[in-house]
């Protein structure tokens, strides 16, 4: 017979009948066996994986001191010895989401074990967390424990025997933004003729790729005075000095590169490259002006047109940017610019 | 106007004292093939090989792959190998599981690869056909840009040569495409009638001065217009980059809008088009495109693809977007290329997405007893697009790590595949 998949069970101070919001305060405890939902997930478990402990913190507790209550969770649960985490289901409660989600995490990273938590889709939880760990999506309603149990103890037995896991659909967790390949039963020609005729035709359908969902930024009020204005230029064009020190990656960015450009009327060619695999750089190369126009904006700051050329480009290589990449990569370099006093931005693109 | 494409399935491809097609086995006379191509000035040598379905062999650096093929009524690939005309229409011969392999000498970075046995043969069709492969050595000094169109050239000359074989012998099966003129292109009421817009080229990188795409034409400054869809199949067309010939010739579009013509829609025609560079030629061009489909083919649905990088999907959404607003429906196949990347220029409107697959989904393709086209490949698969002289090369008929998409023909961005996606 295979070994008995060892669980622990976290659950928030309601569930683990210590009390309801009134000792929501209560800090990080742990107890042998099942405790409240752990009798159904027992069930769902069966033979195959014993819950050996639960244990159960406070959500505001967990939420005002995440870093502790973790490393006190962590330690509590690891004499036991486990296996497997199973987190919630916290359904729509957003602190408790929380801290399924982080409690999964850690004990993915630290304990080196599977870890499986349950909550809505919708849940501030599973935006957080979806990409790192599973999330089983259980809905709002509490009536759905049962169920919900019984899909979280089979992916997570699957997870903890290191089984293949299959599609979210079919496991019942939540999509964690990894595409696949797989084999298809018709061409795409097809399966675009067979969309383009049921959308004509009012039919269902379902598209191969969905839009992604970016959050907005705001964009700033425009600069009342352009002749004070200190102006930037930042590109992701993919200019780099001659030599590219920084080694800017050319496709698929995880870096940019400061350029400095006090006292540099216009950019000479023989000092500067273009590293970009998504078009042509031989323009660029033969006049990186084309590409950043300190030349031209050197001429307005003469003019006064502008108050102040900034004192450094900032470039990196867009194509293929990993959409976390690239807004990490937009927000270090705003703040660099923020802190610096730049108050107008040009950005170039390819 | 009808094309009548009449097949010849190749049981065996070899050299032999006459080129000639006999009881279905292609016999190549290699000498004079290889004089014929090595007639171009820029090569130093030509040496020809041949690689068969289910051998231990790989072929690197592969630059384009055409099907044989040779027009009784007319000329063939004309603008490109003979002199303008037109094609599409008349009796054209096809050796359908040949294919003319045409590898690139001075690629540094190229990590295109036809394995003949094995996984990757698995995921391509061009794994699995009889490859006559071309490797053209340059003379020292030849500008890389003209070397490659050179080879281009010699891949239409042997894919012409091998296929007059066929001149005299009776095909195993005939394809017709007919289709009518736009006039006189009307179907029962009942079936939607479909128009396929085809951006053949983006300018992101852009075509040479003499580089010869369509009907002979370097394609710069394109501008949206009908064409039949025969030509496409026939050799007007030949992509510059990131796609293979091959599928210009066998069009999974244009052959699916064909096989259900009538049937369950009215297949209404082709729009070519150009990814261009500059967002007012993309407004101008991706609105003009969705205007013909509508005013001039009267489509009710468009089906578009892309060839390039990422910046043409600007395009595809742009085309999308107007043919909807001009009350049509559309659909797009669009190629992913990263597990965790997405496609990023996706509109809150554009509902109908098809994908042939991830081109960077790791493989490991095993070693293999023979090698054509290099003896080494320099993978740097954590940084693909940098020259790194530092790099070890790996031997070419080692394991080679490499993504499903570096296998020719795994994924088609015409929709050629047996490939999709799915997120977990």
């Amino acid at each position: 017979m295979e070994k008995k998949i060892r669980v622990v069970h976290y659950l928030n101070q309601f569930f683990a009948q210590i009390g309801g919001e009134d000792k929501a305060d209560n800090g990080p405890g742990i107890k042998d066996g099942i405790i409240g939902p752990g009798r159904a997930l027992q069930q769902a478990l069966g033979d195959s994986g014993e819950i050996v402990a639960t244990i159960f913190c406070g959500d505001n507790y967990f939420a005002e001191h995440q870093e502790q209550a973790i490393d006190e969770l962590i330690r509590q649960m690891e004499p036991h010895k486990p296996d497997l985490l199973i987190a919630g289901p916290a359904f729509e409660s957003g602190r408790y989401g929380i801290a399924c989600g982080a409690i999964s995490q850690a004990a993915q990273q630290r304990l080196q074990i599977a870890a499986v938590a349950g909550m809505d889709e919708d849940n501030v939880g599973a935006s957080l967390y979806r990409k790192n760990i599973y999330i089983v999506n259980s809905g709002v309603s509490i009536a759905k424990m049962v169920p919900t149990l019984q899909t979280m103890a089979a992916l997570g037995l699957k997870l903890a025997r290191r089984d293949a896991i299959g599609k979210p659909v079919h496991e019942g967790y939540l999509p964690r933004g990894v595409k696949h390949n797989e084999f298809a039963a018709k061409p795409p020609a097809e399966r675009a003729v067979d969309m383009l005729l049921a959308k004509l035709r009012g039919d269902e359908f379902v598209s191969e790729i969905a839009a992604p969902k970016f959050s907005g930024s705001k964009p700033a009020a425009p600069l009342r005075d352009l002749k004070s204005a200190v102006i930037a230029l930042v590109t992701d064009g993919g200019l780099v000095p001659e030599g590219n020190p920084d080694n800017i990656e050319p496709g698929r960015p995880t870096r940019f590169t400061t350029i400095p450009i006090a006292g540099v009327a216009s950019l000479a060619a023989e000092k500067y490259d273009a590293v970009h695999s998504g078009y042509d750089t031989a323009i660029a190369n033969r006049d990186p002006n084309r590409l950043v126009p300190v030349d031209t904006m050197r001429a307005l700051e003469r003019e006064g047109a502008i108050g102040k050329l900034h004192e450094f480009v900032h470039s990196t290589g867009g194509a293929h940017a990993a959409v976390e990449n690239a807004t990490r990569i937009g927000q270090e370099i705003a703040q660099q610019l923020k802190s610096a006093g730049v108050t107008g931005v040009i950005l170039t693109s390819t | 106007m009808r094309l009548d494409l009449g097949k010849i399935h190749v049981q065996d491809v070899r050299f032999d004292a006459q080129t000639a097609l006999d009881n279905h086995v292609l016999s190549i006379d290699r000498q004079e093939l290889t004089s014929l191509l090595a007639q171009e000035p820029l090569f130093e040598r030509v040496e020809i090989e041949l690689a068969h379905p289910g051998e231990s062999c790989r072929i690197l650096r592969v630059l384009d792959v055409l099907e044989p093929r040779y027009r009784l009524n007319g000329p063939n690939f004309p603008g490109a190998l003979d002199p303008n005309g037109l094609v599409g229409d008349g009796e054209t011969r096809a050796l359908s599981n040949v294919a003319v392999v045409e590898t690139d000498q001075v690629a540094t970075k190229s990590r295109s690869i036809i394995d003949m046995s094995g996984p990757a043969a698995t995921y391509s069709p061009i794994g699995n056909t009889y490859n006559v492969v071309l490797v053209p050595h340059p003379k020292a000094g030849v500008d890389s840009d003209d070397y490659r169109l050179a080879v281009k050239k010699a891949g239409l000359k042997a894919a012409t040569y091998l296929a007059a074989a066929a001149k005299n012998v009776m095909p195993d099966e005939t394809q017709t495409f007919d289709l009518p003129p736009v006039a006189a292109n009307h179907g029962p009421k009942d079936l939607p009638r479909i128009a396929y817009v085809f951006p053949m080229h983006s300018h992101q990188h852009p075509t040479q001065q003499k580089e010869t795409v369509f009907y002979g034409s370097n394609i710069q400054g394109f501008m949206p217009t009908i064409v039949h869809p025969n030509e496409i199949l026939d050799g007007a067309l030949m992509f510059s980059y990131s796609a293979f010939t091959w599928f210009a010739q066998n069009h999974p579009v244009i052959h699916e809008l064909y096989r259900r013509h009538g049937r369950d829609l009215w297949f209404a025609g082709v729009v070519l088009t150009i990814a261009p560079v500059t967002i007012a030629e993309k407004e101008r061009n991706t609105a003009l495109a969705a205007r013909l489909a509508k005013e001039v083919l009267n489509a009710d649905g468009i089906l578009a693809t892309k060839i390039g990088g990422g910046a043409v999907d600007t395009d595809l959404m742009m085309i999308y977007t107007r043919a909807e607003e001009m009350g049509m429906k559309a659909t797009l196949i669009i190629m992913e290329r990263y597990p965790d990347t997405g496609i990023t220029f996706v509109p809150a409107n554009v509902n109908a997405l098809v994908t042939p697959g991830l081109t960077r989904d790791a493989i490991t393709l095993p070693a293999v007893d023979r090698a054509i086209g290099a003896d080494t490949i320099a993978l740097d698969n954590a940084n693909p697009d940098s020259e790194n002289p530092g790099l070890t090369p790996t031997p070419a008929r080692d394991a080679l790590n490499l993504w499903i998409g570096d296998i020719v023909g795994a994924i088609s961005q015409v929709g050629a595949s047996r490939l999709t996606t799915y997120m977990s």
